[in-house]
C-alpha cells in the first residue's frame, strides 16, 4: 500500500510549500492553524516517504536562510518572524523524527 | 598542539579576561540601583548589621515581612576575604575578574567531560564554545547590565555542572558534594534560584540522558547534591518553612507569589512582555531588554545567526557520525529549543498559551514573567553547548578541515565583535554612578543614629519615587550612590526612603494613598501614616537629587508633591546637622508614637539587641490593647501570653489586655532565636562536607 503511495505523494510538497506561503501572505492572519496543517500533511508525506531527519532539518535550513533574505529588505518584520517561527517549528520536527530515529536503530 | 600550549592558551585567555575589568574599568566601585551594590565596599558593615535579620532590618528602604536576606552571605563572605588580604584592590572588579576568567575555564572543563579527543580542533572548538557562553549576549545584556549579585551564576553554574558531570563520569561521590558546596557558596543561593531554575528546566534532556545513562547511581548523586545544599545552607531554608508550618499569617514575598490575583495580572504582563522580543531575535542571539532599546538589530548583532546556521548545518549531516555524538547533538538541541521557546515564548500564538498555561498551574512559575532576563542564563549555555556538538558533528562527518577551521573563526569573530559594545563601561550625562565611598557626612550621619539605640524609624525628606536614596561620593563631584536606603547596612536602622517604601504587608495600596495625600496637600493625613509606621526622626537630604536620573527618583511628581509646607508639618526639634548635607530632626511631636503603648497611655520599654522587647511594668485599669510596632506576624510572642496577636495600622502587632492588673511582658519574634543556631549548623555541615571532599582528593 505504502509503495503505491511513494509516488502520488510528492503531490503533498508543494501542498506544504503553498500553505507555508500562503502563510507567510497573511492568508491565515498569522493564526497557529497553517502550522497544524502542514505539519499534519508532512508527517503523512515522512511516513509515506520514510524520509530521513537530515530532509527536515535541510528544510529548517532553508527557511533560515530564507528568514536572512528577509531580513535584508524588510527588517525584522513580520514576515521575517513568520519565517524565524516556521523555521523553529521544523528544526523541533526535526529532532522529534531524529529520536524516532534512535529508537528504531536500537 | 601540545597539552603543555593548550595550557598555555587556556591561561591566557583567563587571564586576559580576568584583566579586562582590571585594567580597563577604573578603580571606581559600580554602585546603587535594587541590589545597592555596597557590599563590595563594605562587606563587614554589611555582614554585621544587615544580612542575618529576618523581620525587623531585614529590608533597605522599606519593609518586607518576615522573609531572610542572606541569600548573599556566602559571597559577602568572600568579599570580605579579599578586601582583608587585598585592601588596596577594588574588590568588585576583582570578582568580576575572577568570575569572568573561572566562568570560561568551567565551561571548557564541563565540555572536556564529553570530549575524549584532544587534536587541534577539538581544543580549538571547546574554546570557541567557552567564549561564546562567557560573552553571549544573553550574559551580557542581563547579569552584566543589572550586576545583580546572581551575576556570579555565570561562573557557579558552569563550574557546579562541571563537577556534578565529572563526579557521574568518575564515580566520585566528592565530586558531587564539592559540586553542590560550590554552589551554595557562589550561586547567591534563593536569590539566584530564578535564573537556575530555567537553566534545570531547559537542561532536563541533558538530566534524562545522565538518568539513563547512569542509571540509580544519578538518582543518588542527585540526592547527595540535593541533601548537601539543604543542610549548608540551612540557615535561610528555615525561615521559608516557619511560616508554611505556622500559618504565620503575614503578607510576605513568598505568598504573594502565590495569590491568584498576581498570577492573572503577570498572564497580562507575560503577553505584553512577549512582543519585546521576535523570534528573529532569538534565532540571531540577539536580545532586546526594554521598551527604551527600539531599534532594529544592526547588522552586525545579526551575524550571530551564524551559531543556528552552524547548528542546524550540523543536523543535516548526523547520520554522518557515530551514535554516542548524534544523541548528544540530540539533547543539547532539545535544550536549546527548550531555551529559545521560554526565552521568547513567540513561535506562534500557541507558545504564548503555553507559557500562560504553566503560570497559572505551576506554583512559582510566575517568577519567570519576564523570561527575557530569567531565561538568559538557560539560553547561553544551550546555545554554547549545542554550537560545540555540532562543531563535534561537523568535524567528525569528514568535511574538508580548512571548512571546519574557517566556520570556527567566523564563529569566533562573530562572537568577539559583537560583545565588544556590551563590555565596556560607560558613563552617563555628566554623572556617574560609580563612587570610591559615601561621603563623610553621611558616615556621620550613620553612626550617630547607631549610637542613638532607638526603636523608632527614620523618613527621609525628600522621598523619592524609586525608593532610592542620592549620597555624593566622599572626594569626586558629580559621582553619586544612586539607589536603596543603605541605613541598616550602617546604623541598623530602619527608615523610609521613598514611594515603594511605603507599601505595607498589611496595605500593599498604601504608597499610593500617600502619594495622593501629598498631591491635595494632606500634609497631616501623611504626619498620621508615617506615626503609624513608627516613624520617629527625618533625616533632610540638603543636597540637590542629580538630574540625569529624573527618571529613578522622581515620578508622578511625587518629590515635587513634597513641598516646604509639608516639610514644615512633619519636621520637630532640629537635633543637628552632618555637615551641610545632612539635618537629623524629630519628628513634629503630633505624629510622634512610641514603638511601644497601650491605646491610653505610653509605657515603658527597652529593645534588646535581638529584636526582643522588655515591655515594663505597667498597670492597666480596665480593657486595653498593648501595641508593638513592629511588621506584624503572628510569631511574635508575649511571655507571659496575653490573648491574640492582631495586626495594628496595617503594619504593626497588637494584642488585647482584657484584665486590668501590673504587667511585665517580654515580646519577641521567637524565629530570631533560631538564627544563630542554624548558621552555626550550616558552617558545620559546610566544614565537615569540605573535609569529606579534600581527604577522598588526598
Amino acid at each position: 500500500m505504502r509503495h503505491r503511495l511513494i509516488f502520488p505523494s510528492l503531490v503533498l510538497i508543494p501542498v506544504i510549500a503553498g500553505v507555508l506561503f500562503a502563510d507567510i501572505a497573511v492568508a491565515f492572519n498569522y493564526s497557529d492553524l497553517p502550522f497544524l496543517i502542514a505539519f499534519v500533511i508532512y508527517t503523512v508525506f515522512i511516513l509515506i516517504q520514510r524520509s530521513r531527519s537530515s530532509l527536515t532539518f535541510s528544510i529548517a535550513m532553508l527557511l533560515l536562510i530564507y528568514m536572512g533574505l528577509s531580513y535584508i529588505p524588510t527588517g525584522a518584520s513580520r514576515v521575517t518572524e513568520r519565517f524565524g517561527e516556521w523555521f523553529y517549528l521544523f528544526f523541533l520536527f526535526g529532532l522529534i523524527q531524529y529520536a524516532i530515529e534512535i529508537r528504531g536503530a536500537q | 598542539m601540545s597539552k603543555r600550549w593548550q595550557t598555555i592558551v587556556l591561561v591566557g585567555i583567563a587571564a586576559t579576561l580576568f584583566l579586562i575589568p582590571n585594567l580597563f574599568w577604573g578603580n571606581l566601585y559600580i554602585v546603587g540601583g535594587d541590589d545597592a551594590r555596597l557590599y563590595y565596599l563594605y562587606p563587614l558593615e554589611y555582614l554585621k548589621n544587615f544580612s542575618f535579620n529576618v523581620m525587623s532590618g531585614n529590608t533597605l528602604g522599606g519593609n518586607l515581612g518576615y522573609t531572610p536576606v542572606s541569600y548573599s552571605a556566602p559571597l559577602i563572605v568572600v568579599f570580605l576575604f579579599l578586601k582583608t588580604i587585598l585592601p588596596f584592590v577594588n574588590t568588585q572588579l576583582v570578582s568580576y575578574g575572577i568570575s569572568f576568567s573561572l566562568g570560561f575555564l568551567f565551561f571548557y572543563l564541563f565540555l572536556q567531560e564529553w570530549n575524549t579527543r584532544k587534536t587541534p580542533f577539538y581544543f580549538w572548538s571547546s574554546v570557541v564554545a567557552s567564549l561564546s557562553y562567557l560573552l553571549s549576549l544573553y550574559l551580557l545584556r542581563t547579569f552584566f547590565q543589572s550586576q545583580f549579585i546572581s551575576l556570579f551564576l555565570r561562573m557557579a553554574m558552569p563550574g557546579s555542572l562541571y563537577l556534578f558531570v565529572s563526579g557521574l563520569n568518575r564515580k566520585s561521590v566528592s565530586r558531587v558534594i564539592a559540586s553542590s558546596l560550590f554552589y551554595s557558596l557562589f550561586g547567591a543561593s534563593v536569590y539566584g534560584f530564578p535564573w537556575l531554575l530555567p537553566v534545570l528546566l531547559t537542561l532536563i534532556p541533558l538530566l534524562i540522558y545522565f538518568a539513563v545513562r547512569h542509571g540509580k547511581f544519578f538518582w543518588k548523586m542527585a540526592l547527595v547534591f540535593v541533601g548537601v545544599f539543604v543542610l549548608c545552607n540551612v540557615y535561610w531554608i528555615i525561615h521559608y518553612i516557619i511560616p508554611v508550618l505556622y500559618n504565620s499569617g503575614e503578607a510576605n514575598y513568598t505568598a504573594s507569589l502565590t495569590a491568584s490575583s498576581f498570577i492573572q495580572r503577570n498572564n497580562d504582563l507575560i503577553e505584553t512582555i512577549t512582543y519585546l522580543n521576535s523570534p528573529v531575535h532569538q534565532i540571531a542571539h540577539y536580545l532586546r531588554i526594554s521598551w527604551q532599546d527600539r531599534g532594529n538589530i544592526t547588522l552586525v548583532q545579526t551575524l550571530g545567526v551564524i551559531y543556528l546556521s552552524v547548528i542546524t548545518g550540523a543536523g543535516i549531516l548526523l547520520g554522518r557520525v557515530k551514535k554516542d555524538i548524534r544523541v548528544l547533538y540530540l539533547v543539547a538541541s532539545s535544550g536549546l529549543l527548550l531555551s529559545m521557546l521560554f526565552e521568547t515564548p513567540n513561535f506562534g500564538s500557541w507558545s504564548v498559551r503555553l507559557f500562560q498555561f504553566l503560570n497559572t498551574h505551576i506554583p512559582f512559575f510566575v517568577i519567570f514573567r519576564n523570561m527575557y532576563d530569567k531565561f538568559a542564563l538557560a539560553m547561553a549555555f544551550n546555545y554554547a553547548f549545542t554550537l560545540w556538538i555540532s562543531f563535534m558533528v561537523i568535524i567528525e562527518s569528514k568535511i574538508l578541515r580548512p571548512v571546519v577551521y574557517i566556520l570556527l573563526v567566523l564563529t569566533l569573530g562573530v562572537t568577539l565583535f559583537r560583545s565588544i559594545p556590551y563590555v565596556s563601561i560607560t558613563g552617563g550625562n555628566g554623572v556617574s554612578t560609580r563612587i570610591g565611598a559615601l561621603n563623610q557626612d553621611y558616615m556621620d550621619l550613620a553612626r550617630y543614629i547607631k549610637n542613638m539605640h532607638t526603636a523608632s524609624r527614620f523618613v527621609w525628606y525628600p522621598m523619592t519615587f524609586g525608593d532610592y536614596v542620592y549620597i555624593a561620593d566622599r572626594n569626586l563631584p558629580n559621582h553619586y550612590y544612586v539607589g536603596i536606603s543603605p541605613l541598616q547596612i550602617f546604623a541598623q536602622a530602619s527608615d523610609l526612603a521613598g514611594f515603594y517604601g511605603l507599601q505595607t504587608p498589611g496595605d500593599p495600596e498604601l504608597n499610593w494613598k500617600v502619594l495622593g495625600m501629598l498631591q491635595q496637600g494632606k500634609f497631616t493625613e501623611v504626619g498620621n501614616m508615617l506615626k503609624q509606621q513608627n516613624v520617629g526622626y527625618v533625616i533632610v537630604n540638603n543636597e540637590k537629587a542629580p538630574l540625569s536620573v529624573p527618571f529613578v527618583l522622581e515620578q508622578f511628581d511625587f518629590m515635587k508633591s513634597q513641598t516646604e509646607q509639608y516639610k514644615k508639618t512633619i519636621l520637630g526639634e532640629k537635633i543637628r546637622d552632618f555637615g551641610s548635607r545632612y539635618s537629623l530632626y524629630a519628628i513634629n511631636p503630633e505624629f510622634r508614637s512610641p514603638a511601644v503603648f497601650l491605646s491610653d497611655a505610653e509605657i515603658p520599654f527597652r529593645k534588646s539587641s535581638d529584636g526582643a522587647y522588655d515591655i515594663g511594668p505597667f498597670t492597666t485599669s480596665g480593657k486595653t490593647n498593648l501595641t508593638l510596632m513592629e511588621p506584624y506576624s503572628r510569631l511574635w510572642t508575649l511571655a507571659p501570653p496575653q490573648g491574640t496577636d492582631v495586626m495594628a495600622y496595617g503594619y504593626g502587632n497588637q494584642w488585647a489586655l482584657t484584665e486590668p492588673g501590673t504587667f511585665h511582658v517580654k515580646a519577641e519574634f521567637w524565629p530570631n532565636k533560631l538564627i544563630v543556631p542554624s548558621i552555626v549548623f550550616s558552617i558545620v555541615a559546610a566544614v565537615i562536607a569540605t573535609v569529606y571532599c579534600v581527604v577522598m582528593w588526598i
